[in-house]
């Protein structure tokens, strides 16, 4: 395969793209790791969002807005 | 199957752990076949020469530019009208991909520049629009990391998001207006494509395969940012159960 | 209507009294006009080719700086609430304290631009073109900005991020005004037409302006 006289600019560009898309995607994976293992840390610790933790909330109301509401995690 | 089913987080998860390993090998497929057409099978152009492989990456970068600033206003609209909860999650996890990609549009159009034009950059129309079209992104980025209530933020970018909208293909023409030295756009040009099917299917393979990964990265960093905000309000339960 | 008159005289009031900051638009235009051939060089030849170029960033400087006060002024003293509660449309009222500001703030500029383009060399079609390009061109930009100011609003420090998210949105304003400003200069090309083009980008911010800034100013509020 030869890439004539222009090769180092086409490696060039396809070398960067990989090295952004790589970059992203480890972002991303690190991100969800570091994620996941926090909320199993406050998991262990026996903390529970709303919608899990009927058992301890006194009268947590079913209605749509309620369970929909904290869905995106906030405590507002 | 409707879309508000999803709003529920959890089965949004359940949904994403099913569709992700397909989305990997589907990604991952199309890249090989794209990439060794492109390197193997495509030829070169009779002007550009070998330089035209650069085509195969930048074009789908450029569109997926375009395609990310989309969703996010798909993803504005479900925010301001539908008050769906996971598109503020969408809106939020599309900007930063769709910063990296089209600044990967621009480097690489830069890259195809140099040999091409002799210059790393030429103030003509469409490169000048997707610089402005980074900046939004970047300026969307920061409106989101500024503002610290994620539902405050998601609605002020939602709100910038589809001023944007509004404003790009006024942008757009300006730009053209002000000036134009690049190639007209010749995949699409009504009458039909001027490239050759030769060159026309890998890119279009290319195109279908970095969709794909855009998804892929975009479904992940979705999944990241449920579980963020999950933390999140467990903290604060947790804060308020302590005192 | 007559409440809308009386926030216009009220914003009017605010901004151009002691400790208002209106002039300071102005003068801050004065100096970014000063130090740009300083930068460049003192040929007169050069500078008066790129006089309405400087004069309209100026422009466009002055006025994203004046901005982050629009609403945060009345977002500390509670006026803020009481707006957003009220009987006027939110839109309505952010259009008048739109016009408001403009009058303080952007209408000096274009008051002080012939005697700055004096300083650029410009020959006096082009100065006249640039002064009338300036009194259409800078309500648009002062509208656009009006998003970013409700944007931003909650913010201590939204100036800077203001300016960020406004000037993409500016590059169509620019594009006409400057093109239409040098159109007479060195002809090729009607003045009229990118200077309609210009007017309509006006219009077009007036309304886009005020129905987004709204729209902002209501989120921020709940």
């Amino acid at each position: 395969m030869d890439l004539g006289n222009h090769a180092g600019f086409i490696l060039a560009s396809y070398g960067l793209s990989i090295l952004v898309v790589v970059g992203l995607f480890a972002w991303v994976v690190l991100d969800g790791r570091a994620q996941r293992r926090r909320l199993a840390e406050l998991e262990a610790r026996g903390v529970h969002r709303r919608s899990q933790g009927q058992s301890q909330s006194q009268s947590q109301g079913m209605g749509m807005s309620r369970s929909a509401q904290p869905t995106t995690g906030d405590a507002r | 199957m409707r879309l508000i089913d999803y709003a529920n987080p959890t089965r949004f998860l359940g949904l994403v752990a099913k569709i992700l390993p397909w989305l990997a090998g589907a990604t991952i497929v199309t890249f090989a076949v794209g990439l060794w057409l492109v390197f193997f099978r495509a030829p070169a152009d009779y002007q550009q020469g070998e330089t035209v492989k650069i085509m195969y990456i930048h074009v789908p970068f450029a569109w997926l530019s375009m395609f990310c600033y989309m969703t996010m206003a798909a993803s504005a609209l479900g925010t301001l009208v539908w008050r769906h909860p996971l598109a503020d999650v969408s809106a939020k996890c599309a900007a930063p991909i769709g910063a990296a990609f089209t600044f990967l549009a621009l480097a690489t159009g830069s890259l195809w520049g140099k040999p091409m034009w002799g210059t790393w950059w030429v103030w003509d129309a469409r490169l000048t629009s997707v610089l402005v079209l980074f900046i939004m992104y970047l300026g969307l980025i920061a409106l989101q990391e500024t503002i610290e209530d994620p539902l405050r933020a998601a609605k002020a970018s939602a709100v910038l998001t589809l001023v944007g909208v509004v404003n790009i293909p006024i942008i757009k023409f300006s730009v053209d207006w002000w000036n134009t030295l690049h190639q007209p756009a010749s995949v699409f040009r009504m009458g039909g494509s001027t490239i050759d099917a030769s060159m026309l299917v890998p890119l279009l393979i290319m195109a279908v395969a970095f969709s794909l990964l855009f998804v892929w990265i975009h479904l992940m960093a979705m999944r990241n940012e449920i579980i963020r905000r999950r933390i999140r309000t467990m903290r604060m339960i947790e804060a308020a159960g302590a005192e | 209507m007559n409440a809308l008159l009386a926030l216009f005289a009220r914003e009017w009031k605010l901004a151009v009294r002691v400790g208002g900051g209106a002039l300071m638009g102005a003068l801050f235009f004065l100096i970014v006009v000063t130090v740009v051939p300083f930068g460049v060089g003192p040929d007169l030849n050069l500078l008066s080719r790129i006089g309405p170029a400087i004069l309209w960033i100026g422009a466009l400087l002055a006025t994203l700086l004046s901005l982050d006060r629009l609403f945060q002024v009345d977002r500390d003293d509670g006026g803020l609430d009481l707006i957003l509660m009220g009987e006027s449309p939110l839109e309505l009222v952010v259009l008048v304290k739109c016009l408001a500001h403009w009058a303080a703030t952007g209408l000096p500029l274009v008051i002080a631009s012939p005697l700055l383009a004096i300083f650029m060399n410009m020959e006096p079609i082009a100065i006249g073109a640039t002064t009338l390009t300036l009194l259409v061109g800078t309500p648009a930009l002062t509208f656009t900005g009006a998003i970013g100011a409700a944007l931003t609003v909650t913010l201590k420090r939204g100036g800077l991020l203001l300016a960020i998210l406004v000037l993409p949105l500016t590059v169509p304003v620019m594009i006409f005004g400057v093109s239409s400003a040098t159109a007479v200069l060195y002809g090729g090309m009607p003045f009229t037409t990118p200077f309609a083009i210009l007017a309509a980008l006006g219009l077009f911010a007036m309304v886009l302006g005020p129905v987004a800034a709204a729209a902002a100013l209501r989120h921020a509020g709940e």
